[in-house]
């Protein structure tokens, strides 16, 4: 049985017109992402970070190179099948109540019927909105918003989750939630691919990096591998951001 | 399923918000107000109220069709839940004909609520309405409301909201006011300008033909049945054309993201 | 904005009301302060509106250059060719009067039909009256509105009141020229000739001539008109008498030639709302 890759990226380059110049925003990615596994993808920001994870879902298209998730091209709509994406600052429609968010979304997975709710009813239970359920978002914190936005993308029990700084801006206890999450999930065999500038945060659940920088990739492998010894990663990763980057 | 979802999606925005009820409620104003205009000391006059009420209709249900046309991509960018939306395994193909069929049947639920109010306030004056042209005159005005929908909408995939909506307005405005007389400017234009405008005349949907409401008010009977059917299928065919432009426009679209705004 | 006229002019007719409930030195008016100069375009938007529904829904629209597609289209839809609508259906006008007139009290034209079709198709000659009179509070100089009072009146047999009312509008008719002089012209000889038929009822003799002959001065083919005064003046019977005429006026219908073209009536009201009732004898 040939082994499949969550998430498999070949000489993707993204560039941007902006203004008369041409932003470069990622250049000849090469990424594989096995399944199973909770890849870190880091770098500062302004890396192609978001680009990336935008190819991936098929917001953009690529300048050159491609993508494929499960071994489906990304252009697909079908890729999106196994998957869930949080996007950065997510927000949501606010006139739905959390229940009915979870619900509507999914259906546009063709869930239905018993299963759609007691699915939707687990993940509400999961992230604490039991109480808020059948309140319009509108009426929601942020903290609460981003526990939603994290429900919906999980509603069709996907086996790749993209996660786009899902812990920014949020209070520890929150990120305490979202660690515990990624921890279970990957006990569940799931593959998580996350992005994050915030390295505390990475150190405690990665078992894979990749560490993005102007557009390419300066370093990635296995996250106890990756660092040499003696070297925090905090140092590491200052190190490879700030080596040259060609003409960005 | 997934049409229908988003569908359903933008039929639950539009009931709960604001916007369908003033617009009830203003309707049922004027038709109070009409109905207790003293005329002279006259009684048991109604097809005023009736031509009256049908323009309410037609004016809350024009601006309901563009405004929800042109509001539905641009929140969904603006708010940046086009991302979680998209991440789903949804074309944007389906999302367009969504977010129309959705808007559309909003839109249409609302003209029925309209429509009803007028004919109730008729009825309750002892006035009546042929069943066979009503008939007639709601369908055309349905296929109307699908042809505005898709108009605005169209012109949101690459305008702002109010851009979208202003242009819908002031294009369908055109093609409800100005297209039909432009046969009579022909003659006083140049050769070039005169074959323009005779092109603009043939390709411009020509919204008049979906109003009826003389025929019901006057009650002339209903219209032969044949160019009724005639005139709902071109309205589905400029509602066809105009969201095969969307999905053309909206194809490869980039979408803007939120954090910069 | 049809719909925001609307509004517009049934709320000033309704403060009006109140308005006159309280006799207030202050007219109220408030169309006018709504509207401004506006207010003639509003007012005239509800006449043409009255207009159309005279003509069973058809409004006047101007004359088409090319038979295309669309419009053979349209006229399958909604037909062009016009009727009159019966005379029990009159009624339905009303309402576009009412807002005309509440929106524009200047616009003397649509009080005068307005008062017209209140007396002659729905028998309210007391509303015709009032509408006149509060028109005349407005236009005191506008000797149309006296005139027509006048013929109001005579179709309810009140010659005494008709003479003054005629008498009024002779007076003011040379301060007050109309867009369209022919037809200044003949409202005068219309005055003129009721005012004869009522001075010569009254036995007036010598005064009715002098209206016949000045009527037949401006207008030479009505040499009916000259002969008659020939006779008041010899001293001869007319055939028929002045008071006979008179009833057999007012209880004419007003025949008119409607300025469409191609279009069959209702019922035997063959006239335009325009102009209604005028032009005569
Ligand atoms: N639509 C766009 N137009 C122009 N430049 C863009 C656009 N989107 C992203 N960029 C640029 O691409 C680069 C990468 O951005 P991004 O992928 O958001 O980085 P990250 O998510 O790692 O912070 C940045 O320099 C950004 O300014
Ligand atoms: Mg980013």
């Amino acid at each position: 049985m040939p082994i499949v890759n969550a998430i498999e990226i070949r000489g993707l380059s993204v560039s941007f017109a902006a203004r008369g110049s041409v932003v470069h925003a990622v250049r000849d990615l090469d990424l594989d992402v096995p399944e199973g596994r909770v890849f870190g993808f880091l770098g500062p920001n302004g890396a192609g970070k978001t680009t990336t994870m935008h190819v991936l879902l098929g917001f953009l298209s690529p300048t050159a190179g491609r993508a494929s998730l499960f071994g489906e091209d990304v252009r697909r709509a079908i890729a999106r099948e196994r998957i869930g994406y949080l996007p950065e600052n997510p927000d949501t429609y606010r006139f739905l109540s959390g229940r009915e968010l979870l619900r509507m979304t999914g259906r546009l997975f063709r869930l239905s019927g018993r299963i759609l709710r007691d699915r939707a009813d687990r993940l509400i239970e999961e992230l604490a909105l039991t109480a808020a359920a059948d309140r319009p978002i509108a009426t929601y914190s942020r903290g609460m918003r981003q526990r939603v936005c994290l429900a919906q993308a999980l509603i069709n029990d996907p086996d790749l989750l993209i996660l786009d700084e899902p812990t920014a801006g949020l209070d520890p206890i929150a990120r305490l939630d979202i660690r515990r999450l990624i921890l279970r999930l990957r006990e569940a065999g799931k593959t998580v691919f996350f992005s994050s500038h915030e390295l505390s945060e990475v150190e405690l659940v990665c078992d894979h990096l990749a560490i993005m920088a102007g557009g390419r990739l300066a370093a990635q492998g296995p996250a106890r591998q990756l660092v040499p010894a003696g070297e925090s990663l905090e140092k590491f990763f200052v190190r490879v951001v700030s080596q040259p980057r060609g003409e960005m | 399923m997934r049409i229908r979802t988003i569908a359903h999606m933008v039929w639950l925005e539009a009931i709960r918000r604001k916007d369908v009820y003033v617009l009830l409620i203003l309707l049922g104003g004027l038709l109070l107000a009409l109905v207790s205009l003293n005329v002279f000391g006259l009684s048991g006059l109604v097809r005023y109220v009736a031509d009256v009420g049908l323009l309410g209709a037609w004016l809350f249900g024009w601006i309901l069709a563009v405004v929800l046309g042109a509001r539905q991509l641009p929140t969904e960018e603006s708010r940046g839940t086009i991302f979680a939306l998209l991440a789903k395994p949804v074309s944007r193909a389906e999302l367009m004909i969504g977010k129309w069929l959705g808007a559309w049947l909003a839109a249409s639920l609302a003209l029925a609520a309209f429509y009803v109010l007028t004919l109730a306030v008729v009825w309750a004056r002892g006035g009546h309405f042929d069943p066979v042209t009503l008939l007639q005159a709601l369908l055309l005005h349905l296929a109307l409301l699908a042809v505005l929908t898709a108009l605005a909408l169209a012109l949101s995939t690459r305008w702002h909201g109010d851009a979208a909506c202003a242009g819908a307005f002031v294009l369908s405005g055109a093609a409800f006011f100005v297209v039909p007389q432009v046969p009579m400017l022909l003659p006083d234009m140049g050769r070039a300008t005169g074959l323009l405008l005779h092109a603009l005349y043939y390709l411009m949907p020509h919204l008049e033909l979906f109003d009826l409401r003389r025929r019901l008010v006057h009650d002339w009977g209903p219209a032969p049945w044949d160019t009724v059917a005639l005139t709902l299928f071109y309205g589905a065919l400029f509602t066809a054309v105009l969201l095969m432009a969307a999905w053309l426009a909206y194809r490869n679209k980039r979408f803007p993201r939120s954090e910069w705004q | 904005m049809a719909l925001l006229l609307c509004g517009i002019a049934i709320t000033a007719a309704q403060l009006k009301e109140r308005a006159l409930l309280v006799p207030s030195e202050q007219p109220a008016d408030l169309a006018e302060r709504l509207l401004g100069e506006s207010r003639r375009a509003v007012g005239a938007h509800f006449y043409e509106q009255a207009d159309a529904y005279f003509h069973g829904g058809v409004p006047h629209t101007p004359p088409v250059a090319a038979d295309t597609l669309f419009r053979r289209w349209r006229e399958r839809l909604i037909p062009e060719a016009h009727a009159h609508i019966a005379d029990n259906r009159i009624a339905e006008i009303m309402p576009w009067l009412r807002m005309a007139t509440a929106t524009d009290p200047r616009n003397v034209e649509a009080h005068l039909v307005a008062a017209y079709w209140l007396d002659r198709a729905i028998g309210r000659r007391d509303a015709a009256e009032e509408l006149l009179r509060s028109a005349l509070r407005k236009n005191p100089r506008d000797y149309r509105l006296r005139m027509e009072l006048g013929r109001l009146c005579i179709r309810h047999g009140e010659w005494a009141g008709a003479r003054d009312h005629l008498k009024t509008a002779l007076a003011q008719w040379a301060d007050q020229p109309l867009d369209d002089p022919e037809q200044h012209a003949l409202d005068r000889a219309e005055i003129l000739t009721y005012l004869g038929y009522l001075e010569e009822a009254a036995g007036r003799l010598v005064s009715a001539a002098e209206a016949y002959e000045t009527v037949a001065r401006d207008f030479p083919n009505r040499e009916g008109l000259l002969r008659r005064a020939q006779m008041l003046r010899t001293g001869e019977q007319p055939p028929e008498s002045a008071e006979q005429i008179l009833r057999f006026l007012a209880a004419a219908e007003n025949r008119h030639v409607c300025d469409r073209e191609s279009h069959h009536h209702d019922a035997d009201g063959d006239a335009d709302l325009q102009g209604q009732g005028r032009n005569r004898p």
